[in-house]
């Protein structure tokens, strides 16, 4: 008979099955998201013993996995003890955020590196909050959501925002310095948006068109595709945030504040990652 | 245009699912690589035409003298217009409910003609320098006063273009709808009117 096999170990746990049963690993990746699983895999080689691999799951997926296993008729033991991490403010460095791209069980999530591991989940909500956008896949870009201002800001307070949020967008894509394929089309989209919006009729209509825009059906001429087309327009900090620190990785809630990274001489902070390279970039920007 | 006639009707055309018309919107926002926001943000009028069934009436004349029906005459014009002052009209077809046409092509009939509805859809773009213009054939089933109510909110002057025959009481009511909100009533039997009219507002604003 089938076996699986829970190791509790306060915040997180081990488990390990007998052998691999795809339905039930599609299940497992449906039920626990990324940032809550680590994959160990097994090993076998000469006269070694094999070993299977296993997943190191957050504690919280403690009973849900167990039953799951149940479901499948697998025979479970349990040992050790786990104790659910609770969410509370950390403060991160974010070296680099990634693009957001579908997971397992149709959810968007962009990876962070921290701590010198991918070690920070955002989901789409999360930086939908924090950068004031609101898209779907499917949908275009908006003007305010290449530079990450707030389109329910009015007058002077956006007037303000615009001008920072602007700064560090073209800082961030400036073809000078990040050297992404597509940095330098990048930079002018964030370039002719800032001068678009610097309109405040333009603004207007702008926003009434966004309004309209979101009623046309899907499949029109204009729309078609399922990309989720948003970059973000900062992709390092020092983030304050509210999350769930479980298997050493940040399952992050909220984003509290965002501040620049910036070294003695006062530069700040600008990562990228090139074609071909097999890590991000930094550089300092005066 | 290729149709073919009977009578002295012309065929209904049948449209293509793709038929965008040219300088529309969606044309403009592909032609420009930009979102259909930003091409609705160079637009000077919305144009808010009735697609109620009574549209299909065969009462308006072509300037060669065909009797075609008052929907296929105002679309006619509304293409002509797209086509000769790119991106500046934004169209809104309306019935028993309003949807934006960015593809600027009507859509297909339906019954009813929820006026009060539709002017409350596109309060969204009022107060902002684009003209309104409202092309319908009949009065309302939202209930006037309802209508005119909505209308009274606007800050943009509503223009109404009536398009039918003459000595519909729909006409008085559109004339009231017009002044309540600052706008002009304007008449027309033939294609050719609107189309002057429109020109007109788009080139005086």
């Amino acid at each position: 008979m089938s076996w699986a096999e829970l190791d509790g170990d306060g915040e997180s746990f081990r488990w390990k099955t007998s052998g691999y049963i795809k339905d039930l690993v599609n299940e497992f990746k449906a039920l626990v998201p990324p940032s809550g699983r680590t994959w160990t895999p097994g090993y076998s080689s000469g006269y070694r013993k094999r070993e299977p691999g296993y997943w190191e799951v957050s504690a919280i997926y403690w009973k849900p996995v167990i039953d799951l296993c149940k479901k499948h008729g697998l025979q479970v033991s349990t040992s050790g003890e786990v104790e659910a991490a609770t969410s509370q403010r950390h403060n991160i460095r974010l070296d680099y955020m990634g693009l957001l791209r579908p997971r397992d069980g149709g959810i968007y999530t962009a990876t962070g590196w921290v701590n010198g591991g991918w070690n920070a989940v955002f989901t789409l909500e999360v930086l939908q909050t924090w950068f004031k956008f609101s898209l779907t896949p499917g949908d275009m870009p908006t003007l305010f959501s290449v530079i990450g201002v707030d389109q329910n800001l009015e007058g002077l307070a956006f007037d303000k925002a615009l001008k920072k949020a602007y700064r560090r967008a073209a800082r961030t894509y400036h073809p000078d310095i990040n050297k992404e394929p597509d940095a330098a089309d990048n930079f002018r989209t964030i370039q002719e948006a800032y001068e678009k919006l610097q309109d405040p009729l333009f603004r207007k209509r702008y926003k009434a068109g966004l309004f309209f825009q979101k009623k046309v059906e899907r499949g029109s001429t204009v729309y078609g595709n399922e990309a989720l087309n948003w970059k973000p327009p900062i992709r390092c900090g020092h983030l304050t945030v509210q999350a769930t620190l479980a298997v050493n990785k940040y399952d992050i809630e909220e984003i509290v504040s965002w501040t620049d990274i910036k070294n003695t001489k006062g530069e700040t902070l600008v990562t990228y990652w090139s074609p071909g390279a097999e890590f991000f970039k930094e550089e300092w920007v005066p | 245009m290729g149709y073919h006639r009977y009578s002295n009707r012309r065929a209904i055309t049948v449209r293509k699912k793709t038929d965008i018309a040219e300088g529309s919107l969606s044309d403009i926002a592909t032609k420009q690589d930009v979102s259909l926001a930003e091409a609705f943000a160079g637009a000077k009028r919305i144009i808010l035409l009735d697609v109620s069934g009574s549209m299909m009436s065969d009462d308006v004349q072509d300037k060669e003298g065909y009797w075609i029906s008052r929907h296929d005459a105002a679309e006619e014009q509304v293409r002509r217009l797209q086509r000769e002052y790119q991106g500046s009209v934004a169209l809104f077809c309306f019935a028993d409910h309003i949807v934006f046409c960015p593809d600027g092509v009507p859509n297909r009939l339906n019954s009813g003609t929820a006026m009060a509805a539709a002017l409350r859809y596109i309060k969204a773009a009022d107060d902002m320098g684009i003209g309104i213009d409202l092309i319908t054939d009949g009065g309302t089933t939202d209930g006037e006063s309802e209508t005119l109510e909505q209308a009274n909110r606007f800050t943009t002057p509503i223009n109404c273009i009536y398009i039918g025959p003459e000595g519909d009481p729909a006409q008085r009511f559109l004339a009231t709808l017009a002044r309540v909100s600052g706008g002009k009533y304007v008449k027309t039997e033939e294609v050719g009117v609107f189309y002057e009219e429109e020109k007109q507002l788009l080139l005086t604003g």
